[in-house]
């Protein structure tokens, strides 16, 4: 068990998450939505730097000339790695995303889920 | 509906908030995330492959396989942004006076002359560069597709040096591709597909995992360029009635010749 103020961090995260999941299900417009979902991917991104981060540890660059760093001077490279590929699909993610909004767009001239449905049953029937 | 989203907000904030507790202090060095791989990663990679930034190595090295996956997910969102909207929207050979128009103004203009050299010089400063400070593939591809873009958002979308949606789609696939080249080529010297160590140049092998990461790096960069300004030119090209009015335009110029 950690203290509440020794991982303030995840109180956060867990704020934009739920910010993210809520404007995911519950907003009405498509464009809102996508937004909604970048936030949440941001809540992610900032979980995984968080448990990067060591007491005392630097970044993670050798300084010039060390040839056997030690693991407790620098932070966990690993997270930060695997969130810097994970931020470029993000985009490519709200790029698709657009996309199809656009492409909705065009179609429907609405991007309000409600009227899209009403359009789309009208021109189902 | 909108409770039932609400009952699932809540459910996973009860959950979130009585789980996070017993997540590790932030900043132990003990924690089990910094405590099985990260410190191998930490320990070797100055001597394995000559790179001081350890978030480099990781990404193309020892997590290889991965950076090839993401590299091909990117370029395939590049492409389905061009299957969605790129088919409704013609591939325009002659802006027209809109083009240049809709975009810009003297301050703008002067702004962009002056940033975007040292953008571009920047970005292949983060690519070669990034084997010794913050920096790599991804970051330089981003900033070389933000330089031609803020081209496009002031001079307008003929502006961009060349690099249309063709060109974009090009740089996006031989980007990915350079990245399985490096790794086809190792194979054919009879070794492991991304073992660095045996590509056929004459260095230690140290220096030539150096060199493959190098060679990897760039191959990413210009995928993610690409795909940028990709994504960005088919989410800004001609909306569906401007085309359909250019069709038909087209029709009646040719009825009108024949």
């Amino acid at each position: 068990m950690s203290a509440f103020y020794e991982i303030a961090n995840y109180w956060g995260v867990a704020i934009l998450l739920l910010v993210g999941l809520h404007g995911m299900l519950a907003r009405p417009n498509l464009m809102r939505k996508l937004m909604a979902m970048n936030i949440f991917q941001v809540a992610v991104i900032l979980f995984y730097l968080s448990f990067a981060e060591k007491t005392g540890a630097s970044t993670p660059v050798a300084p010039h000339g060390l040839l056997h760093p030690l693991a407790a001077d620098f932070i966990n490279p690993l997270p930060h790695a695997l969130m810097l590929t994970a931020i470029v699909v993000g985009v490519g993610t709200t790029g698709v995303g657009l996309a199809l909004l656009v492409s909705i767009y065009r179609r429907y001239e609405t991007l309000e889920e409600p009227e899209l449905l009403e359009k789309m049953r009208r021109e189902n029937a | 509906m909108r409770s039932l989203s609400w009952i699932a907000v809540l459910f996973t904030g009860v959950v979130l908030f009585y789980t996070a507790p017993s997540l590790p202090p932030i900043g132990d060095p003990e924690s089990p995330a910094s405590s099985h791989v990260s410190p191998y990663y930490i320990e070797n990679s100055v001597s394995d492959m000559a790179t001081p930034n350890l978030v480099t190595t990781v990404v193309t090295d020892y997590r290889g396989y991965d950076t090839l996956g993401e590299t091909t997910v990117i370029m395939t969102a590049g492409l389905a942004c061009l299957l969605i909207l790129g088919f409704w929207t013609p591939m325009r050979r002659h802006p027209t006076e809109t083009d240049r128009l809709s975009f810009g103004s003297p301050v703008l203009d002067a702004a962009a002359r002056l940033l975007v050299p040292y953008i571009l010089l920047f970005a292949l400063y983060v690519l070669f560069h990034g084997h010794h400070s913050p920096g790599g593939g991804f970051q330089g591809g981003t900033l070389l597709a933000a330089g031609v873009i803020l081209v496009r958002l002031v001079r307008g979308r003929d502006c961009g040096w060349g690099v249309d949606r063709e060109q974009a789609v090009r740089l996006a696939c031989s980007g990915a591709f350079l990245y399985y080249a490096v790794g086809l080529i190792t194979m054919l010297m009879g070794h492991l597909f991304l073992d660095y160590s045996k590509l056929p140049l004459p260095l230690t092998a140290a220096m030539r995992r150096n060199m493959g990461i190098l060679g990897v790096e760039i191959g990413v960069t210009v995928a993610v360029a690409g795909t940028m300004i990709l994504i960005f030119d088919c989410l800004h090209a001609t909306p569906h009635e401007d085309r359909e009015a250019e069709v038909s335009a087209e029709r009646a110029g040719a009825e009108g010749h024949t």
